[in-house]
């Protein structure tokens, strides 16, 4: 496999900024969208293996975002990173087909597990 | 009555779910950069210095997100302490920056913005501060709701004639979708449903369909 492409969609932009320069740290790079909107432009213009999305944003929600990427983009994998608590837009997610649901605020160690587990699982699947 | 009561309730809930959220989101931020810090010192080659620009900038952030929660907070407390009277006597423009406060990320979401414009004046009336905020929030909500192409929602209060207060709710649609829009807008049922969550606060609801703009009016006391 290439070089893994992650996307993190999110509107809080010192949250997704931080995270992204914490994950470059790490030798993890990622590109950045503030909204469903832009997230679905970078998507069409760039395959990504990876999307780490934001449920509640402006324009169009995460739920949204995700049922596009699953219609359009079925290799894209999605974790759901949320700072909602509602378990009905979790469940949503999952049924949609997201892989994993993360709370905020939450441990970089874990969000980095989790991407590595699906990263390997959809590498292993085109094998 | 009972009815009533469940209404202010649901409408306490939202702002609370609402703000509890926003907390999230800065306690995340406040994290993400204090765990930057920690992050750029762990991880400077051996034997240079950590980029003191970065550490800098990641201050910086967290102060901005400490002082957007306090403000959250000293909003949030506020309106704790509006259910302590049911009637008081409350300073429109007061009720204006906190709707406005609590609409803002509501709208955001929407993608609209919004604009809050209170009078110069001290625009005091007795009322009930919940039902008063529940009443101009409804109104926010409707636009945002039935307004799809708004782009904009400015929230401006006033002294009116007769001593009446007022507070004008404009909504900013590009062009040619203003007609079609607002021509429907006042004809709604939820329009009516309104009207009766305006009454409840003891204001009343005026509409000016040329443009979509419409205004709660109170009358001073």
């Amino acid at each position: 496999m290439n070089y893994p492409k992650v996307l993190l969609v999110d509107d809080e932009r010192d949250f997704v900024c931080t995270l992204a320069e914490r994950l470059e740290l790490r030798d993890i790079k990622v590109d950045i969208a503030f909204d469903g909107k832009e997230a679905i432009e970078k998507i069409e213009e760039r395959e990504h293996h990876l999307v780490v999305l934001d449920l509640l944003m402006p324009g169009m929600p995460g739920l949204e975002v995700l049922k596009r990427i699953e219609k359009h983009h079925p290799n894209t994998k999605v974790i759901i990173l949320t700072g909602r608590g509602e378990q009905e837009a979790t469940e949503e997610a999952f049924r949609l087909g997201a892989s994993y649901c993360l709370m905020k605020p939450m441990n970089i160690d874990e969000l980095i597990d989790k991407m590595m587990r699906v990263l390997r699982s959809s590498e292993s699947k085109s094998d | 009555m009972a009815e009533a009561n469940a209404k202010e309730l649901k409408f306490m809930g939202k702002i609370v779910g609402n703000v509890a959220h926003e907390i999230t989101n800065i306690f995340a931020a406040v994290g993400e950069n204090a765990a930057l810090v920690q992050d750029i010192l762990t991880y400077s080659p051996e034997g240079t210095s950590p980029s003191p620009e970065r550490i800098s900038r990641a201050f910086q952030t967290i102060e901005r997100q400490i002082a957007r929660g306090v403000e959250l907070a000293t909003r949030l407390n506020r309106f704790a302490h509006d259910t302590d009277e049911t009637e008081k006597t409350v300073d429109l423009n007061t009720i204006l920056w906190q709707v406005g406060s609590f609409g803002a990320r509501l709208a955001r979401l929407r993608g609209v913005d919004m604009r809050v414009v209170p009078s110069d004046q001290p625009l005091d009336l007795i009322a009930n501060p919940i039902r008063i905020q529940m009443a101009l929030f409804d109104c926010v909500q409707f636009l945002l709701d039935h307004l799809e192409t708004c782009i904009t929602v400015v929230m401006e209060s006033r002294g009116g004639k007769n001593g009446t207060l007022e507070v004008t709710f404009s909504p900013e649609v590009p062009g040619e979708s203003v007609e079609s829009e607002v021509d429907v807008l006042f004809s709604l049922p939820q329009w009516t449903a309104l009207e009766q969550s305006v009454e409840r606060s003891g204001g009343k609801l005026v509409s000016s369909e040329a443009s979509g703009r419409f205004s709660v009016v109170f009358f001073a006391t």
